[in-house]
């Protein structure tokens, strides 16, 4: 019955800008604290990249991601159907990966800028962001709807073992 | 607490596409870092590569099609589930109508009478 509910642009809007910040609260969760502050840097460059990749990144990312579904609720508590609590989430998704697209992109322009964009497209082509934020997007509405935040709890830990699983595949495959 | 019916059919209908997408994503990936990777003076092994995307694009496109038929074809699920599940519906005792919980409502809003 509610799943007919209209998602208003302006929270698509929201969760699509609040997603890019997300990325720039990710990069400094990711370098400012958690290397400054376990002192990882000690291990060697394989060891970092792997913890990196496969520990830091997702436990960060993914708690990071929903900042405009956090904000979302907070401000304006909408009544909103669980099926757009997913798109909202996915939609955050999206704006961390255009984000964070251009930012690897720009690193590997060194390379040229065919190489640039071949990162580009092929970083676009795996929307692994959207779906990891999916995900934690179907905790979040059920946190909301059920008043229980253990389901926020177990969407959000799948959504970081997915992208851990993703990482970790990258890193030893290709 | 077990969900209602249906719950997961919003996530599948955003995940199908998602994972369609994807998988057209594990399938050029072969292609595209095999440049990238030259470029940044990397050796990497192409067939393992290859057997792996190809694996990985079958079963992100397997998943969206599972997706996609159980997305859209399965049961919808009631938002009124939820609230019968946090009691923010109340049943009116003389029509049996559901009303949702307001503490400003105190007659049924369709037979009148007090809840």
């Amino acid at each position: 019955m509610s799943e007919n509910i209209k998602l208003p642009s302006k929270y698509i809007l929201a969760s699509f800008g609040l997603g890019m910040i997300s990325a720039f609260v990710a990069i400094w969760g990711e370098y400012g604290l958690m290397f400054n502050n376990f002192g990882v840097v000690f291990l060697d460059p394989t060891a970092l990249a792997v913890f990196s990749a496969v520990m830091v990144a997702p436990l960060v990312e993914e708690l990071a991601k929903p900042l405009g579904l956090y904000i979302i609720q907070g401000e304006e508590e909408p009544k909103l159907s669980l099926q757009n609590w997913v798109l909202l989430g996915a939609i955050s998704g999206l704006g961390f990966a255009v984000l964070e697209n251009i930012l690897y992109a720009s690193s590997v322009m060194v390379y040229g800028t065919d190489i640039a964009l071949s990162l580009l497209l092929l970083r676009f082509l795996l929307p692994l962001h959207m779906v990891a934020s999916a995900i934690t997007g179907l905790g979040f509405g059920l946190w909301i709807k059920t008043k229980n935040g253990f389901y926020f709890v177990i969407c959000i830990f799948i959504a970081m073992l997915i992208h851990a699983m993703f990482n970790f595949s990258a890193i030893f495959v290709g | 607490m077990e969900l209602p019916k249906g719950t997961m059919t919003g996530l599948m209908k955003v995940l199908a596409p998602l994972l369609m997408w994807m998988s057209v994503g594990w399938f050029a990936y072969p292609y595209l870092i095999g440049d990238i990777a030259s470029a940044a003076g990397e050796t990497i092994d192409m067939d393992e590569l290859k057997l792996f995307s190809f694996i990985m694009a079958g079963v992100c496109l397997g998943l969206g099609i599972m997706f996609l038929a159980l997305g859209f074809g399965g049961k919808k699920v009631d938002e009124n589930d939820f609230k019968r599940m946090t009691g923010e519906l109340v049943i009116c005792k003389h029509c049996k109508k559901e009303i949702e919980k307001d503490i400003t409502i105190i007659t049924c809003t369709q037979c009148g009478k007090y809840l």
